[in-house]
């Protein structure tokens, strides 16, 4: 695998810098960034919205390299015996990038705000909390519905957790400024389509270890560059230092250079087709399993991503502690060929594969999968629409199939319980399985890793094999730059940080 | 000129303009996909969808809607707030003139840089080895996908030579040198292919004064070439020239949007497109409007300045 | 109105020029030569596809982006499909989305022109106001905007592209009729009691079918590389169907590993843009009596 040679890599870099090197402060690093599409992390629910938004916030808790919670703004925090108060002590030296001091009722209004329905397309995200209280300035409290063992680390996935100020949204300045936090960096230039300035917050609370204020960055200087081929010459070209993505097909172009360093980890995300299990015949599982018997999944992540990504069966990758690597189908065409047969659809049917031109990997690999379904009859029309487009027909369940992905999912219940569970919020495939449902409220509750283990691996199996979702492949989270950019490393939970960068030259 | 001309291609243009504004506005209700739920994104509710419409007021009538977004427009310069990022149109538009117009104006001093030595070369010797030589340089300019050629010119100048910035934009207030450099590129793109078709309408036009009667008379009479040449006969074409600058804005304007893309610069068509895109339709509307507005307008001058370059053209 | 002239809203002079015309077409180097080019478009997407060494739509995983060999005479693709099948094919839809496109406008165009021009007052007010402010929005983005109303495909691209190039037509059509019009043997089927919609077949139309061919050819060649920008966006023809623009979109990603899977596809689109275009403007040559003085 190409990419874990530089993973490693990374790996080494991230511990010899923090030994050794001395780090210059200042610099302004140029990023080749995509469009963002708005600032206000409630209104938001964009990807990426919320890297822009990382630079900007913090939040209660971080993930560290084992995506095991780490304090942040909270020192420290505890759980009720009957697993639904968490408890979190908060840090007393914080201020807001205005000057004001971080105190418990910011987290309070934060979170009230997330969960206002009216403000907030993210209520999603924190279903399971009752009530956020304040208990002094320092203390605060959530009490949920139900135990939730992955509710930790939830709060530290990124910046739609980030703590906000009062004071922007009051302002109404929120949309054009974005939102004061307390993170290392300051939004000073907002140019939607363009740029986006940052400038170092300078109260920012944390030091290096040598007790040197970081970050290091005197600023972000993030230019708009669309099109992933126009990013790479520009990193190849020394316009930027460097880029949020390059072109799949670049990578191993860009990884003999030696004026580019390409930083890909595996990313926590997969790949899928998603079948309607309302139509004919994908309402018959067994049709629905020779279609996931059928495909071959190197191909399509050969194709697809050029080797950058890991073909799967299961959605959990390989590389979390939660993997399980369940792996039915055979790619024997015979077989499904008689899953056909028994269905009563031996000579095939036609189907639409819808996909989005926001992800070209997916058109890329709806072709392959179209190619791989022709020979059982099966004719495949891929429909390609914009996003928005896309996002009304998966909403109406207006659709046969379609290929998506899921970014960014970090405890085994982000992979299965929106998605699958009978009246999960996205559940668009129309599937329901009273097991299944049974089960995804056990593995929240559930808190002892084997246990909960043995729920998920029950979970992926009746997933797998009932196949509303076939899954394609786990993506890697690509990164490249100029050597000069140090300190930086692409990070396991796909956040980008540049609280530790700086720049050597 | 008459006033009575002049006030009839008002009264025409603000007729356009209402139809334009009209069809612009159209857009809104006939995209399929909620404007909403882009908003949201893919992981927003059906309630969460039904209530940001509701607040967006989409749920009103069309024609409230329309006279509310056209009275906003015309009366307070309000053109609304982008769906996506919340912030205030006018303000984006404000902000991305300077960078389409300074394009536009660069591409088309390329193109005429081009197509005025060119045209005129090949109309005085018609048929001759300047001729042809023009004549293939401009139909091989034409027949170049824009967008083919901005990436060949990213991959030469700006990767492979390094001499210019592969893409985006600086302000003139980030000083002259910075701000030219990134206006070479997407304007010689532009300017190009603007160049090889302008570069066929001077030669007709220098060819149609070149056979006018004076201008056998003056050669009968034994003026010298050259003063032929400057005196007469360029004066003459300069007036089509000025026709065939407006018209070419059309041309120019529809390329400028493609370049603005692959050049990632922030002009009024980088804006539309990423508008119809992310279903921010309060934006493509504006962009739209704001698009053939300019065009309707620049439309109408060069009528204007054909009139009152050349008086024997009837105003009827 | 000045913007007439935009691409020669020139009149025919000559009662019966079409013997004559075609003698001196033959004669014409740049009208034989965009004949000529145009009709090898035109045999390869009959019978490109009978030809094709391989199927375009073959997946070969173990030849992806072999450079072009003997096999493979264009290389192939990212798919390991053959670049030189997916062109031959590929030549039926450019031409297709192409032909029924202006077919499209230049009906539309036509008869709108012809009405303007011919009826003249309150409706040619009207239609060429109209036609003002269709032709007010950039081409591109008025297309890429149909697009987004219509949704993908081919045909909605053929809708799309044609609804820009209405206008053109309707105003070549138009400034060919009112100088037609002018002429007196109109004047005198009419007088004479022909009713109008007799006058404008017989008579009117055919004095200014040149012009309407002049602008078709050209058209023709707008056509071809408006379908690749609307395929440069993604909204031209749906994968894995080989326009040229898509192949061309495509293969823009791969200018480094794969240079010809981008070079020969727009090498396809420049050849058939330069046959329209020469075969309209020799045609405008040969129709348009103030460029034929010399």
């Amino acid at each position: 695998m190409t990419i874990l040679r530089p993973f490693l890599l990374a790996l080494a870099t991230l511990v010899t810098f923090t030994v050794a090197t001395a780090q210059t402060p200042g610099g302004t690093l140029t990023a080749a960034w995509s469009d963002t599409p708005g600032l206000d992390p409630h209104a938001t629910t964009a990807y990426n919205s919320f890297q822009v938004l990382q630079q900007t916030l913090d939040t209660l808790v971080e993930l560290d390299a084992n995506l095991e919670p780490v304090p942040a703004l909270a020192e420290s925090w505890s759980l009720s015996d009957d697993g639904l108060v968490w408890t979190f002590e908060l840090r007393d030296d914080v201020t807001f990038s205005n000057g004001r001091a971080f105190t418990a009722d910011d987290v309070v209004y934060t979170y009230e705000r997330m969960l206002d329905p009216d403000v907030s397309g993210n209520t999603w995200r924190l279903s399971e909390v009752a009530s956020v209280e304040a208990d002094g300035a320092h203390t605060v409290r959530f009490t949920l519905n139900a135990p939730n063992a992955g509710f930790l680390a939830k709060l530290g996935s990124g910046a739609p957790f980030g703590i906000i100020a009062r004071e922007s949204v009051e302002a109404g300045t929120i949309d054009a400024q974005g939102p004061i936090g307390t993170g290392p960096f300051v939004i000073t230039d907002f140019q939607p389509g363009t740029s986006i300035t940052l400038e170092r917050n300078d109260a920012y609370w944390r030091t290096d270890a040598d007790g040197t204020p970081l970050p290091y960055l005197d600023g972000l200087q993030l230019d708009i560059i669309p099109d992933p081929s126009v990013k790479r010459s520009a990193l190849v070209s020394g316009d930027v230092d460097w880029s949020l993505t390059v072109p799949l097909q670049s990578v191993e172009e860009l990884e003999a250079r030696d004026d580019v360093v390409v930083d890909a980890t595996p990313a926590p995300s997969y790949h899928y087709i998603g079948l309607n299990t309302e139509v004919e015949p994908l309402d018959d599982v067994r049709v629905r399993r020779a279609i996931a018997e059928a495909i071959d999944r190197e191909q399509i992540a050969e194709a697809a991503t050029f080797g950058t990504g890991t073909a799967t069966q299961d959605p959990i990758p390989s590389t979390s502690q939660w993997a399980i690597d369940y792996a039915p189908y055979g790619g024997d065409l015979d077989a499904a060929r008689a899953l056909l047969e028994e269905a009563g659809v031996a000579d095939g049917f036609a189907i639409d594969l819808m996909a989005t031109t926001a992800y070209p990997e997916d058109i890329r690999a709806a072709q392959v999968i179209q190619a791989q379904l022709a020979p059982l009859g099966i004719d495949v029309t891929i429909d390609t629409r914009e996003f928005g487009d896309w996002l009304e027909q998966q909403a109406q369940g207006t659709y046969d199939t379609l290929i998506l992905s899921w970014l960014v999912l970090l405890d085994p219940d982000d992979f299965f319980y929106a998605q699958h569970k009978s009246d999960g919020a996205f559940n668009v495939t129309g599937y329901e399985n009273e097991t299944l449902d049974d089960l995804l409220l056990r593995g929240r509750a559930e808190t002892a890793f084997p246990d909960r283990y043995a729920i998920y691996e029950q979970v992926n199996r009746e997933i797998v094999r009932d196949a509303p979702f076939i899954y394609l492949y786990n993506p890697a989270n690509i990164q490249a730059y100029v050597p000069a950019v140090e300190g930086y490393a692409a990070r396991a939970d796909q956040t980008i940080r540049f609280v530790e960068t700086w720049l050597n030259d | 000129m008459s006033i009575r001309y002049l006030l009839r291609r008002l009264a025409t243009l603000l007729l356009v303009l209402l139809g334009v504004s009209i069809v612009a506005f159209s857009v809104q209700p006939l995209l399929p996909g909620s404007a909403a739920r882009v908003r949201l994104g893919v992981q927003a509710t059906d309630e969460a969808v039904a209530a940001l419409e509701a607040r967006m007021g989409l749920d009103r009538p069309l024609v409230v809607q329309y006279l509310d977004w056209a009275g906003g427009m015309v009366l307070r310069g309000d053109f609304g707030d982008s769906m996506v990022t919340g912030t205030p149109i006018r303000d984006e538009i404000v902000r991305r003139v300077p960078a389409t117009v300074g394009l536009a104006f660069a591409a088309l001093l390329v193109g005429l840089a081009i197509a005025l030595p060119l045209g005129i070369l090949s109309a005085l010797k018609p048929g001759g080895k300047r001729d042809l030589g023009a004549s293939i340089f401009s139909q091989i300019g034409v027949s170049i996908p824009d967008f083919w050629m901005g990436i060949l010119f990213i991959l030469l100048f700006a990767e492979t030579l390094g001499w210019l910035p592969s893409s985006g934009y600086a302000p003139l207030s980030a000083g002259l040198g910075a701000w030219a450099s990134h206006l070479v590129l997407p304007a010689l793109t532009a300017g190009l292919i603007s160049g090889s078709i302008m570069t066929r309408f001077v030669r007709s036009a220098m060819l149609e004064v070149l056979g006018m009667d004076y201008v056998r008379t003056a050669h009968a009479k034994g003026v010298a070439a050259r003063r032929v040449l400057t005196k007469h006969v360029l004066r003459n074409a300069a007036i089509s020239v000025v026709t065939i600058i407006g018209l070419q804005m059309a041309t120019l304007l529809s390329s400028i949007v493609v370049i603005e893309i692959i050049f990632a610069w922030p002009g009024l068509g980088q804006l539309a497109l990423n508008a119809t895109l992310q279903r921010d339709y309060p934006v493509l509307q504006a962009s739209v409007l704001m698009a053939a507005v300019a065009f309707t307008v620049v439309n109408l001058l060069t009528d204007l300045s054909y009139v009152l370059l050349d008086p024997s053209v009837e105003v009827a | 109105m000045a913007t007439a002239a935009r691409d020669g809203g020139a009149s025919t002079s000559a009662r019966a020029p079409w013997r004559d015309a075609l003698r001196r077409f033959a004669r014409h180097r740049l009208a034989m030569t965009g004949a000529g080019l145009v009709a090898l478009l035109v045999f390869t997407a009959v019978f490109g596809r009978a030809v094709a060494p391989y199927d375009p739509l073959a997946m070969d995983f173990t030849a992806r982006f072999a450079p072009p060999s003997l096999a493979h005479p264009f290389g192939t693709d990212d798919f390991g499909r053959d670049v030189l099948s997916r062109i031959l094919y590929g030549a039926r839809i450019s031409l297709q989305v192409a032909f029924i496109a202006v077919g499209l406008s230049g009906t539309a165009g036509v008869a709108l022109g012809l009405a303007a021009g011919y009826l003249g007052g309150w409706i040619d007010e009207l239609v060429m106001r109209f036609m003002d402010v269709l032709f007010a929005f950039p081409a591109v983005l008025l297309a890429i905007t149909v697009m987004a109303v219509l949704g993908r495909g081919v045909g909605n691209a053929m809708i799309a592209i044609a609804i820009v190039y209405v206008p053109i037509f309707a105003r070549v059509t138009r400034g060919a009729v009112l100088s037609v019009r002018a002429r007196e043997y109109v004047t005198a089927a009419r007088a004479l009691g022909s009713r109008s919609h007799r006058v404008m077949l017989g008579h009117v139309l055919p004095n200014a079918v040149g012009p309407i061919i002049v602008q078709t050819s050209l058209s023709l060649a707008f056509a071809i590389l408006a379908e690749a920008a609307l395929s440069f966006f993604g909204l031209g023809t749906q994968p894995p169907d080989p326009s040229w623009g898509r192949m061309l979109s495509e293969g823009r990603g791969f200018l480094r590993q794969a240079p010809w899977m981008g070079i020969f596809p727009g090498l396809a689109i420049m050849v058939s843009v330069l046959g329209f275009n020469f075969l309209g403007d020799g045609l405008r040559d040969l129709l348009d009596p103030r460029t034929r003085r010399r």
